[in-house]
């Protein structure tokens, strides 16, 4: 019996939390200094005179873009501070270091088959890119607006809000397609605690819009819903049960996706990533099939077809794990050999095609497409550590690499704030055609 | 996620510079960041995700009045909405090659309940560090992770019996 038995009794919740508070404040003590940074002297003052919905239709977009043009210039600035914040540190800095070293390459995936220009810069993006984003501004009818979703027919997906006071007052998922038209898909009833779950290319298909929907995220109000493209019809195919919730504790905490006509999901019971359930369900009311599965940490749709993409550490809870992940055939999809031990980083498709990176460091980015034997490689240099690959740009916090000739440019877009979608690049607010966007040397 | 617009402050209304902020925020913020996710070096960037989040939001000048609270809201949302997208664990562009891990000041492998507690959701670790080391009510959390005081409640009471399950009598009696 423990000599402590008799003072504290670990079924009474007392002691429990006694000991969490006397724990939380004494490692709360273990940081002694904060966490600063220097804005001021980094970046200019912010205009104060925007003023969102309150100008004409035309007046709004320009104040839309003057203001995305400012925090564009802005947060480049003091992302740059951020990574000089980092780089300051005295245990890894390696004087006159200018590529991160490439490591060793993996046996399963073929050598590089380009070398892009090496360069040991970083520029601003080339004239003809800021005009050509300037003229591709989507017409947006709310003053925050982030691209989420893209697809292969050039629609995406955004998420739409305004708040006041710090709360959101406002929270939409609407549709645009490629000639700009938008329609609203869902509409918080709650809109500071409903959150819609989206797949960032694995969302829309030629006939639906599949995404995860947890209204006033109580979990017991949890599920997938589809919205129907030609009727405008938004339904809910799955929905977890209060019983499921709170007695089975089940979750729906991976994306769902749509490849075709059958939206896909993944659901497993808390803390338990080890036995999963993979669901199949044709739209709009198809009978639905189920395979188990394990660890799957994202789905994908590819050629028609669905990648399972594992990572086993990221089934642990509270544990964030690493972002390697690994690549399983999932329905209606073939592997070859080569794709059968490949793992990677940022796995990404544009319905057609799978890309990835090799690991966080980004040095060589990988592809392929149903129906081929073997991955294409390609090299990257100076790509920002944990970079993603959004087109043929790699696109980390303050830096795109072009990975067609290697260029670095300066941009504080953000991977969360582009996606592609059928040939065009996406940002907030923006579309512009990648081809438009000629590789320029710095 | 935010989208890069920026809230309009109001004319005549007092503000601050951003830099004050942090001067007075700082270490109450960073310690709570470190409490939440557990990880020194991952806890500072999430602070740097809730500066920038902030800059985006005001700019340079804040509202003079802007508490603290809504610095701890945006740094747990940041957290939960990064995790999800993966998006947690981005670093910021350098020229030198990225950095070892912050040293942890106190890796004890004695102190169960705190390496217990990254076997919780974030939800809950959330929940409880509010709770216990804050002293919130249900609703203020609630207002901070953006739920329910009801999914609170459950939160807290699925993370107490899964630490209720897993910690010895002594460890409850190291912490006390």
């Amino acid at each position: 019996m423990d000599a402590f038995s008799d003072l504290f009794d670990a079924n009474q919740p007392a002691d429990l939390e006694r000991a969490l508070q006397a724990m939380l404040a004494r490692r709360e003590a273990d940081i002694t200094e904060a966490d600063s940074l220097n804005l001021d002297a980094e970046a200019p003052a912010a205009p104060s005179s925007h003023r969102f919905g309150d100008t004409a239709p035309g007046g709004l977009l320009v104040s839309l873009l003057a203001a995305a043009a400012v925090v564009l210039v802005v947060a480049g600035s003091l992302f740059a501070a951020h990574g000089l914040r980092h780089a300051a540190r005295p245990a890894t800095n390696l004087p006159n270091q200018t590529h991160q070293p490439t490591p060793a390459p993996d046996s399963t995936v073929p050598s590089p088959t380009s070398s892009p220009t090496r360069t040991a810069t970083i520029c601003s993006m080339p004239a003809s890119w800021r005009s050509a984003i300037a003229a591709g501004k989507v017409a947006v009818d709310q003053p925050q607006n982030q691209p989420v979703s893209g697809a292969s027919d050039g629609s995406f997906l955004m998420k739409q809000t305004a708040s006041s006071g710090g709360q959101e007052t406002h929270q939409e998922l609407a549709i645009f397609d490629r000639a700009g038209h938008g329609s609203t898909i869902w509409q918080a009833a709650d809109p500071v605690h409903d959150y819609v779950d989206v797949s960032p290319d694995s969302a829309v298909s030629a006939g639906w819009v599949v995404f995860g929907l947890t209204r006033s995220q109580n979990l017991a109000d949890h599920g997938v819903a589809a919205w129907n493209r030609a009727t405008g019809q938004l339904s809910t195919v799955r929905l977890l049960s209060t019983a499921e919730d709170l007695s089975a504790n089940m979750v729906i905490d991976v994306a769902p996706i749509v490849a075709g006509n059958t939206a896909y999901w993944i659901e497993h019971k808390f803390g338990d990533g080890a036995h999963q359930t993979l669901v199949a369900q044709p739209l709009p009311s198809g009978n639905r099939s189920t395979r188990q599965v394990s660890t799957v940490d994202r789905l994908v749709a590819v050629g028609g077809g669905v990648a399972l993409l594992h990572n086993p550490t990221d089934s642990i809870p509270g544990h964030t794990g690493g972002l390697t992940q690994t690549l399983t055939a999932g329905p209606g999809l073939a592997l070859p050999a080569a794709l059968h031990e490949v793992a990677g980083v940022w796995f990404s498709s544009d319905g057609n095609t799978l890309r990835w990176t090799n690991g966080p460091a980004a040095t060589a980015l990988l592809s392929w497409r149903p129906g081929q034997q073997t991955v294409q490689s390609q090299a990257v240099h100076r790509a920002e550590l944990r970079a993603q690959p959004i087109g043929p740009f790699l696109i980390g916090q303050s830096t795109m690499v072009d990975t067609r000739n290697g260029a670095v440019y300066r941009s504080a877009t953000g991977p969360g704030f582009a996606v592609a979608a059928g040939g065009d690049l996406i940002g907030a607010v923006f579309r512009v055609a990648i081809s438009a966007l000629v590789p320029t040397p710095c | 996620m935010r989208s890069e617009g920026m809230q309009v402050i109001e004319d005549g209304e007092q503000t601050i510079p951003l830099s004050s902020y942090v001067t007075t925020h700082g270490l109450a913020l960073t310690r709570f960041a470190y409490l939440v996710c557990g990880n020194r070096s991952q806890a500072e960037d999430l602070v740097q995700e809730v500066y920038l989040s902030i800059y985006r939001r005001f700019g340079s000048q804040l509202p003079a009045g802007l508490p603290i609270a809504y610095a701890r809201t945006a740094l747990v949302r940041a957290q939960l909405s990064l995790t999800r997208h993966r998006w947690f664990q981005a670093e910021r562009s350098s020229d030198q090659l990225p950095e070892a891990p912050a040293a942890d000041p106190d890796p004890a492998e004695s102190d169960q309940l705190w390496k217990l507690l990254d076997r919780l959701s974030h939800r809950q670790r959330c929940v409880l560090v509010l709770r216990y080391r804050y002293g919130c009510a249900d609703a203020e959390i609630a207002e901070t992770l953006g739920c329910r005081p009801a999914t609170v409640r459950s939160l807290a009471a699925r993370a107490l019996t899964e630490l209720r399950a897993n910690t010895s009598i002594a460890e409850l009696g190291r912490n006390l």
